[in-house]
């Protein structure tokens, strides 16, 4: 297997993979965004300003969120607003934009007179846009794509790519996860205990769950405790997730009516 | 069919929270405040930090303007992301011209970035000044 950085050609200009699949699933996300905001019964009052605010947030946390993941150097980048125009710069972090994202929506949703969380829709649609977002990724050996493995899957990185290894193909592993997560969401998002958020912040805590053991094969810069930036923020956000889910249940018991 | 889960009925308190139904052409109106005044304010802010091209004999003094440059930068950032939290629960319809605008920026990035061999700011990002 052989990088493929550059897609295809339009009238001599380059399409690369990354920025190709970081579209194509971005748009693809969105797509679903729309078909179960219409399942839902969603007006398009609601579904223009959060989904609008859910890009912007996730477009600025995947940016900033570098400051924490890479270190304070990209601080004139991460926190120039300009920079987030910048083309040559690429879009950030995943989980950053999660976080981004979610807060955008909670936001707009309480601006519109949303008294309950709304974003439940966005839960599948986070996980069908990683997928597809991953190929790029995997196409263009980002980051070299992981650590050195003697496993039989293992991929080629020729050292022009940072490697001269057998790497553990990280971005597949993402994309597996996420096509299993994504029917997971699908099958869950009718069940009365993951509706009002519940389904998003599932969803969240369960990419955060797999991104804390998948970045154990990737080559991210550790950040303390021998784990990186990823990792640390993946363990707050589950750790977060289940407290809320945990406090919630106990709410829901001492609410219902004895037995 | 699946019933319509409660979290998304619309608010009923909607409605009696906002202040005042506004007519198409003040929503028209707002939205374009908003987005032409997002651009104006933006374009006007980032003419004059790249044109302002000050340089110190002194290497202390230069880095110090740098600083002082992603401070300018920074605060209007957050000046940026606090007026917009601001308006979406005041004025809505300037919040969402502003959003729209944003996000037609990101758009369009994300467009030419299919030309660029843009990774996750390494390993090929040019440093802006």
């Amino acid at each position: 297997m052989s990088p493929v950085p550059v897609l295809f050609y339009v009238g001599g200009v380059p399409i690369y993979s990354h920025g190709f699949f970081l579209l194509f699933g971005l748009l693809a996300g969105l797509g679903w965004v729309w078909i179960e905001a219409r399942r839902r019964h969603w007006t398009k009052e609601e579904v223009i300003p959060i989904t609008l605010a859910a890009f912007v947030g996730g477009m600025i946390g995947a940016k900033v969120s570098i400051l924490f993941f890479n270190g304070f150097e990209y601080a004139p980048l991460a926190l120039n607003l300009y920079a987030m125009f910048d083309p040559r710069i690429g879009p950030g972090s995943i989980i950053g934009g999660v976080v981004g994202a979610y807060i955008g929506g909670y936001i707009a949703s309480k601006a519109i007179g949303k008294e309950s969380c709304s974003c439940d829709a966005f839960a599948p649609a986070m996980a069908l846009a990683t997928a597809i977002g991953r190929i790029g990724c995997f196409l263009s050996f980002e980051d070299a794509l992981g650590k050195p493995t003697t496993l039989p899957w293992g991929v080629y990185v020729p050292i022009e790519y940072g490697g001269g290894y057998l790497a553990h193909p990280a971005p597949l592993y993402d994309i597996l996860f996420n096509l299993i997560w994504f029917g997971v969401l699908l099958a869950l998002r009718d069940h009365k205990w993951m509706q009002n958020g519940n389904l998003l912040k599932f969803g969240v805590a369960g990419y955060a769950f797999f991104r804390f053991f998948v970045e154990f094969v990737r080559n991210n810069r550790l950040l303390a405790l021998g784990l990186t930036g990823q990792q640390l923020a993946s363990v707050v956000l589950f750790v977060a997730i289940v407290v809320y889910f945990v406090m919630n249940g106990q709410r829901r018991s001492t609410l219902s009516p004895a037995m | 069919m699946a019933e319509q889960p409660e979290s998304d009925k619309p608010a009923e308190g909607a409605s009696k929270k906002s202040k005042k139904q506004l007519t198409r052409n003040e929503k028209i109106r707002d939205f374009l405040i908003g987005f032409v005044g997002w651009w104006i304010i933006s374009g006007l802010v980032w003419l004059v930090v790249t044109n302002a091209t000050f340089t110190f004999p002194s290497r202390l003094w230069n880095e110090l303007l740098a600083l002082f440059e992603l401070l300018f930068l920074l605060l209007f950032f957050l000046a940026q992301l606090i007026a917009l939290i601001l308006l979406a629960f005041r004025r809505g319809w300037i919040a969402l011209g502003m959003l729209s605008a944003i996000a037609l920026n990101l758009t369009i990035t994300l467009l030419v970035g299919m030309t660029q061999n843009a990774f996750c700011f390494a390993p090929f990002f040019v440093p802006l000044r």
